[in-house]
Parts: C-alpha cells; structure tokens; sequence
C-alpha cells in the first residue's frame, strides 16, 4: 500500500471497511467521494429527459438524478402534450422503479399454478425454455395456437411482439390499457371532406361554453394534464372571458366537481338530453348550420318535453343550457359516451358548426400509421387463418375488450399465452379461460395475478430503464414523437421484453430471425429516431439525434388547420341512428328487484388498478370523499337515511353476477337512485400495498364494456374499514369550528 | 408589512388561483416525493397520523340536487404573524428574514404547541420514525434532511430550491429574478393554478396577482397575516 492510499484509508476510518467490502457489489459502492467516474459528479444533479409511462399519454418527463440513483420526476417543459406539469401518479413513478414488490429476475414454476412456488433461472434458461415451447407449435395447423397480448398499443414492445408472431403466423393482439379513455371519433362520416381519417381533439382552452356529457377529462382522458391545462386556460386566459361549465351525469366526478353546474340526468339518459339540446336549438331556429325539414320532423321524438321522464331533469334546465349552449361565442360539447350514444354528441357539435375553430372540435388527420418509425403488425390484431375483414372492424382500443373479441373470434384457445404490460386476470371475468391455458408467460415487473397463474416469468424493465419511442399529439394537432431512455442502469436482474423476443426469435431461427434483424431495442429506437430527424431539414442526423436524447422530443408536421367557410355544407342527419339511441336509452330502466344503478368508475389515481400497488397512491385522499387505503361505496345521504345506513356502515351491494362487502361513504354528489364504487382496488396479488385492500366492483358489471348495472343494497353486520385523511368528519365550510 | 421594512431580502410567497385549482392532487404527491414524506400505512392513517405537508380540502355547498363542491390547497401559510411561533418554548419554530416560518427540526423537543396554535392545521408530528420499503430509500432526495420520531414537521416552501435560486443567482452575479425559485408543487401544477415568487417586488408575479380584487386570504380575521394568497372564483 502507496504511503497516500493509507492516508486516505485511514483518514476515512470505519467507511474503509465498507468501501472495500461493497467492491463485488458495483451499484451499492461507496466510490463517489473518492473515485469520481466518467459519469457523474457527487452533488451534482443530471436531469434526464424521458416520457412517463404510468398511463397511456405519454407525458414527457425530466428525471432527475444524483449518484446513480432517481430522487424526483418532474415534467418536461418542451413537450407539447404536459409542458412541464405532471399528474398525481406521474409523480409517484419512482415508486414503481424502486418497489420493493418487483420481481427480481426471471422465473419458472416449480410448484401447482398458483400455489406461488418458483425457482429462479437464467436468462438463458428463459429465453430457451420459450423458444422451445414456440417451437413444439406447429404453424401450418390451425388447431394450435400462440397467442401474445400487449398492452401497449404503440412502441417497440408491440412492434417486436407484432413481426414475431406475424411471421411465425400466430396470433396478437395489442390494446391500450384504459377503459375510461375519451372515446374515438366518428366524426370522420360525419363532416367526410374535413380530413380523411379524422380523430377529434376537443379545444377545450379556447372554449366559452363546455357542455360535458359525463365527459371525466380532468381524471380519466388522455391526457388528463393535457386537458388540465387546457381548463386552467378555459377559465382563466388573458384576453378571453371566463368559460362556463356544464357536466351531466348521475354521479359527480372529479370534472363536475369542477364544474358552475352540475346536472344529474338519470343514468344512461345523456344521450336523450343533448338530442333534446339539439332539438331545442333546431325548433328555436338557434341552429348554424342548415336542417332539413325531414331531420326536423325526426327530431321531434327527441324535443326536451317528450323525453324529460326519461332524462329526469326539470325541462327549463335542459331548455336554458340549449339556449346558451347555441347563443355561445365558442359553444363546445364533449361526451365519454359508447357508441351509438356518442353520435348525439357529434350532432351538438355539428349544429353549432364548431368543427375546426378555435374553441371547437379540432379534427386533425390521424394520416398513414405505416409511415410512424414503429408500424404495428396488423394494427394490433392478428388472427391467422380467421377472417381478417372482421378484425378490421373500427371499435375500442382498449385491450380488454380487444381480447375478448379475439376470444369470440378465435375457433381454438391458444397453447401459449404471452401477456406484457396488461393484468388481464385481474378484473376480467374470462379468469377460467385464461386457467385453461396450458403455459402462461408473464412479462409483468411485479408479481401480480396474471403472473400468480404463470407458468414462466420474464419480468420487464420498468420505463425508466428501457428504451421506446411514443407519438403523442399537442392541442395543436401536431404530431410529436417522445424518446423513452434509460434514466440509471437496470435497478434488477430484469430484461427490456423487446430484447427477449429479439433473442427468442434468433434462438428459434428461420423466418422470424429474418423478420427480426436487430441486437437490441435500443438499435431499433436509435434507427427510428435518426429516421424521424432525417425529416428535419438543416440539420447533421448525428447533431440533431443528440438534441432529441437531450430534449427527449421530435416535432412532425403542422398544426391543424382551421376551416374555411368554403367548407361548410348542409348538415344531414340522415346518417345518425337516432331510433337505435331511442332503443338504447330504454334499456336503462331499473327494475323492482335490482332499484339502484351502480356507477362504476376509474377514479384518476388508481386507474384500471395498475397504480394500487404505490404506497403515495394508497395514502392519496381520495379528492372527493378523502378516503385513503381502501374502497368505498358512493351513497346519496337521503338513500341512506332512508335504509337506515350510516356514514361508514358496512354494506352489501349485489347485482345478478354476485355481491361485494364495503364501507358506505354518505356522499351528496350522486343522484338517489344512484350509487357509485371506484376500481382499481380489490387485488388479490400485485405486492404489499395492493393485495387484499379494498374490493373490485368491475366484477359486478354485466360486461367489460359498461359502467353501470341494477343492483341492490343490503346493510349488514361487521366491521368496515373507512380509512379518511386527518381526524375531522366536517362536511361542510360551515361546520368548521373557526366559521 | 413590518417583515419588508426589516430586511431587504426577497420575500416569499404563494398565489393559488382557485378558479383554476382541479383538486387534482399532483402537487400532494409531488412534495410528498420531493420532501421526502413517509407514507404512514392504512393503520397509522386510520389513526390520522398521515402527513400531507400541502392537502386538498374539499367543501360541499347545499343539498342535492343544488349541490356544489370546492377545492382549496392548504398548506403551511408561512403568517407574518405566526401563532405557531411565540408559543414554542425552544425556539424550533422562528421567523426568517426572508419571511418563511421556518422548523428547525434538532432543536424541536416535540411539545407540539406550534400544531395546537395552528389555525389551518398543517403542522404535522411524526409519532415514530419514518421508514421506506427497500429500496424506496434510494428515491429520497439528498438536500432534504429526513425527520424523525419526536419532530413537528410541515411545508418549508421548498427551501432546498429557495437556496438553490438564491445560490445561483449569487454565482451569476445578480438578484433573484422572477421564476428562478419553483417549489415541487407549483411546478406540477397542472392547470397553472399556483404562483410563487418574490412579493416585495412590485414586478413579480405574485405581487400583481395579490392585488387582484378575487385576492383573499384564509382565516384573514385572525390576523395571521398569510403569505399564501387565494384567489376566489369569477372574473
């Protein structure tokens, strides 16, 4: 030992001992003091720009980190969609690298499926042991079948998994994963001639009049910070008056929390009011654009006095937001409404011809989706040897519904299920088809419970150690391209999945290495992206490439273009299906047995479930009733007097696919024939801070599709856990004891 | 204003517009992320010993069908008069020259007559030492020092970053300017509800929006004299 290392050793004392001992373990030494390395300096914070990946959005993020270790997510400023803000469980994303629920590196059952025994294997074992089970498939038999389900709908994970299963012909299947997502346009039939495949944003900033149907943009649509701001604009942005919000729905969310008027027409029943808006606006002679006298008589079944039983809202409510609603400078409606219900809508929209103005419906060209630097294999669905005329049909993205349309759809169950980035047994009813599988492969970070029932764990960076790239849209309709990049080196012994399915596919050889000629996700992205920057003129591809790795964004195209008079034509309603939402809003009549409506929702923080597995999330007061750590049911205060319940009684609510156990939460927000229970709790697996807590109410729903169902309250006996933040039970400013 | 007579240094402050303000929330988990806030568990919570250094109170207004709801942030108001601060018997809780209601956490003896005599009741007590599932500890911010059983703790209006503003300013020869100091949760804001700034200068942003005829202070009658400034809804 040099006379000046002892020096320095025994100057340091007892951290000596831990210096050398840490040395096998090159993430945990204590180096940055002593041997400041290439990369960092100690005190010093390096700001990394990625995109977040906690929901679909893509919100870009800047994360910052000291000493090799990530100690806040902030937003990016620079990029269009947030522009610097980030939502609640944006900011609880480093909860997600550094749980202490993930799965440490790649496993394989040893014990009975779901018993939760496992042996740890290499990544050699794994990636092995799927290619040989891929291989046992024979692809010209169409009675066997492999089967991969994203849920991711765009990125490189989709892209890989796509070009896999394409050219081994199996089946795939990708989707996003949020039910409560603003619903797609259709907009496109309705002003043909606009653009040529239209997908709507909703201008909500420039907006003086927002009618919302149900429309929970603050908390659920993508992206909630991206509407977020727009709303902060929308009530106060210089040089423009205070918007005026109107929500309607039977239950006050978050969004009509926020609103100046909160009208709670009967469940089901948006549609009929904005039908008897337009009818009003149409008979008033408010109406912008042209009506047929044929479209006129049409409406009349519509007009506010025919449907108000069924509306249940005074009829001088619907007529007075008619009126202003057409009166308006900048009238604008928006809904989260399924088809056929959505049409009515658009039919708003159209009347007050507010299609490409500002403060309007901004329909932008979604244009040639091949022409994107990771084109998805089949648009996200391959069936092989099934008709693909089928599967071309427009409907939801969202992936749960997409799986159970492939299910419908496919003559055979499949003999291996790949499943990334989605929990499907976890709220879905189909939990016995998937146990009919006979080999499961889990790409999940964490041990929830698709990965409880699998038989083969090959766990995933989380995003903020692995490379991908999302396209995402600004309010203005340009198309941006956000960078996902590693932050800090892999915390775990983890894989990135688009490089497992690169080894899968060289390991088995023939077509599918051929379809995949790429070492690495991070080779895939940086050829995208230098792609995506040959588009940007003036600039080298190498000069430009290290302003997207800084910046973590690529602008294309242009902004939308406002519309012309010159494009205005007569308005036809010939092509709404006006009998079909007659039809639809009759069904939604309850019945003697089951006399309330529960309300189903995805409250912002939780999402479908995939945040209740972060500690800051579980102890996030809900906005609305400040619980914490749990579930609750939403009751209106004179529903309960009258059954007898009070505020955190236990209670059962029961509908015809079975019952759930929860605490009442007395909450004068929901219509009394009404009540109302979040998801995304209730796991059953998913790590210590998700299993066992609260109760999932999405089982109790007749379909994945819908968000209300009759059922049927009942007090019982027990104990019901009604967590709330802080000690005070005050309602109400007044019962403050300072007022 | 007796505090701006005295010192010549910046003077913090808050504005929260709540016409704009959500309740959404992304400014509780931000601190709660940048501070480095314990989640407490369902069982301490259930005890009301959560900390949320900034929260979301919710109001109901009338009866249904008439019913309207109200959010307001409430976090530690930083009073020029502060009633928290004569009745602290080890002088842990004092006023800066730079108008903050500071916590001097080694020097709290956990009497907890600051939380008592505060009026907007965001002093918060750890009743035991805070902990992290590992490896959550490796996401603890380093320019924030952890509390522990014993200690009041409640918003510092991000001082880590006050300091950092001010430093740099230093080394770049020059005053603090307007937008240099950006506490965790106005920067997440996500409708641009909250501001923050100097408001002894009469240029800042915080200062033209205190003036506003919808400013308003919480409590204002008590004579607290917040630094946090509210503005109401409407034009």
């Amino acid at each position: 030992m040099k006379r000046r290392e002892f020096i320095i050793l025994s100057s340091v004392g007892a951290t000596s001992a831990s210096l050398l001992s840490a040395c096998g373990h090159p993430e945990e030494k204590l180096i940055p003091a002593f041997i400041p390395d290439d990369e960092f300096l100690p005190g010093i914070d390096y700001w990394k720009a990625s995109t977040c990946g906690m929901c679909p959005a893509g919100c870009g993020i800047i994360v910052r980190t000291r000493e090799h270790k990530a100690n806040k997510i902030e937003g990016n400023p620079l990029h269009p969609v947030n522009r610097g803000a980030l939502c609640a469980r944006g900011q609880a994303g480093l909860e997600v690298l550094y749980n202490a629920d993930r799965i440490k590196g790649p496993m394989k059952r040893i014990g009975e499926r779901g018993e939760g025994k496992w042996e740890e294997i290499s990544w050699e074992e794994g990636i092995k042991t799927l290619a040989n089970k891929l291989r046992e498939i024979d692809p010209d038999n169409a009675n066997e079948k492999a089967l991969f389900i994203s849920g991711e709908s765009e990125g490189v994970t989709p892209y890989v998994a796509g070009r896999f299963m394409q050219s081994y012909r199996q089946a795939f299947v990708a989707g996003h994963p949020h039910r409560a997502m603003e619903p797609p346009g259709t907009y496109a039939d309705l002003l043909s001639g606009v653009v040529k495949s239209g997908e709507p944003i909703a201008d909500i900033a420039n907006a003086t009049y927002l009618v919302s149907f149900g429309a929970r943009f603050l908390e659920t649509w993508k992206s909630p910070v991206m509407y977020s701001q727009a709303y902060g604009e929308f009530r106060s942005s210089r040089g423009k008056v205070r918007g005026t919000f109107i929500q309607i729905e039977p239950r006050m969310s978050l969004t009509a929390a926020n609103a100046d008027e909160w009208i709670p027409a009967a469940p089901g029943a948006e549609a009929m009011v904005a039908l008897a808006m337009v009818q009003v606006i149409v008979r008033e002679n408010l109406a912008k654009a042209q009506v047929s006298d044929d479209s006129r008589r049409k409406l009349e079944e519509f007009s506010p006095e025919t449907t108000a039983s069924v509306i249940d809202v005074p009829l001088e409510k619907v007529i007075s937001v008619a009126r202003e609603f057409a009166k308006a400078e900048r009238p604008l409606a928006i809904g989260d409404l399924r088809s056929p219900d959505g049409t009515a809508i658009h039919l708003l929209n159209a009347i007050v011809e507010n299609v490409n103005k500002p403060g309007g419906v901004l329909l932008f060209d979604s244009g040639d989706k091949s022409k994107d630097p990771l084109p998805i294999a089949g648009n996200g669905l391959i069936l092989p040897g099934e008709s693909d005329q089928q599967l071309a049909k427009p409907g939801s993205r969202e992936i749960g519904s997409l799986v159970e349309r492939f299910v419908r759809m496919a003559r055979n169950p499949s003999r291996i299920t790949m499943i990334h980035g989605t929990n499907p047994m976890f709220a879905t009813r189909g939990r016995e088809e998937y146990s009919a599988i006979p080999f499961i492969v889990s790409f999940s970070s964490f041990m929830d419970e698709t990965s409880d029932a699998a038989d083969l764990i090959l766990p995933d960076h989380t995003y903020l150690e692995r490379w991908d790239i999302h396209s995402s849209r600004g309010t203005d309709g340009r198309k941006v391209f956000s960078l996902t990049q590693p932050v800090l080196q892999p915390q775990l012994n983890t894989r990135q999945t688009a490089d497992v399915l690169l080894a899968v596919a060289k390991e088995m050889g023939g077509a599918v290495a051929g379809a995949l000629p790429f070492d690495s996700a991070k080779e895939i992205i940086e050829k995208g992206i230098s792609e995506l920057v040959s588009l940007n003129h003036g600039k080298s591809i190498e000069t430009a490439s290290s302003e997207v790795t800084e910046k973590g964004v690529v602008f294309v195209g242009e902004p939308i273009q406002m519309r012309t008079e010159a494009e205005r034509k007569p308005l036809s309603l010939d092509s709404f299906f006006l009998g079909v939402l007659r039809q639809h809003a009759s069904e939604a009549v309850a019945n003697a047995e089951y006399p309330l409506t529960l309300v189903v929702y995805e409250p912002a923080g939780f999402g479908n479930g995939f945040a209740a597995n972060l500690p800051s999330i579980q102890e996030l007061p809900d906005q609305m009733t400040s619980v914490m750590w749990g579930s609750w049911l939403e009751i209106n205060p004179k529903t309960a007097a009258t059954m007898g319940i009070a505020d955190g009684d236990l209670v059962e609510v029961t509908t015809i696919n079975g019952s759930v156990r929860v605490a009442a939460a007395l909450y004068p927000g929901i219509r009394p024939d009404c009540i109302a229970m979040p998801s995304g709790q209730g796991h059953s697996s998913y790590g210590r801070h998700a299993r066992g807590r609260g109760v999932d109410p999405t089982a109790l729903l007749l379909s994945s599709q819908d968000n209300t169902v009759s059922s049927k309250l009942t007090k019982v006996g027990g104990k019901a856990e009604l967590i709330r933040f802080g000690t005070d039970t005050q309602q109400t400013m007044e019962d403050k004891p300072w007022r | 204003m007796t505090e701006e007579a005295k010192s010549n240094k910046p003077q913090w402050a808050m504005v929260i517009d709540l016409d704009r303000c959500t309740g959404c929330e992304a400014c509780v988990v931000a601190c709660r992320v940048e501070n480095n806030i314990p989640t407490v568990g369902p069982e301490e919570a259930a005890k009301g010993r959560s900390i949320n250094w900034i929260r979301i109170e919710r109001y109901f207004e009338g009866e249904y069908p008439d019913v309207k709801a109200k959010f307001m942030p409430v976090l530690c108001q930083h009073c020029e008069e502060a009633p928290c601060e004569p009745v602290c018997p080890v002088y842990a809780t004092y006023h800066t020259d730079e108008g903050l209601n500071a916590q001097v956490y080694n020097r709290c003896v956990g009497t907890r007559y600051c939380a008592n005599n505060c009026p907007y009741t965001v002093r918060f007590f750890n009743f035991f030492d805070p902990k992290w599932d590992a490896p959550l500890e490796k996401a603890l911010n380093p320019e924030v020092s952890i509390r522990t059983r014993g200690v009041m703790e409640k918003c510092t209006f991000c001082i880590q970053r006050i300091r950092k503003g001010e430093e740099k300013a230093k080394d770049e020869n020059r005053d603090v300017r307007d937008g240099d100091v950006v506490p965790a949760c106005v920067q997440t804001c996500t409708t641009k509800a909250m501001y923050f700034g100097n408001i002894a200068d009469p240029e800042s942003e915080v200062s033209r929006l205190s003036k506003s005829n919808r400013a308003t202070r919480l409590l204002e009658d008590l004579g607290t004299k917040p630094k946090v400034i509210y503005l109401n809804k409407g034009d």
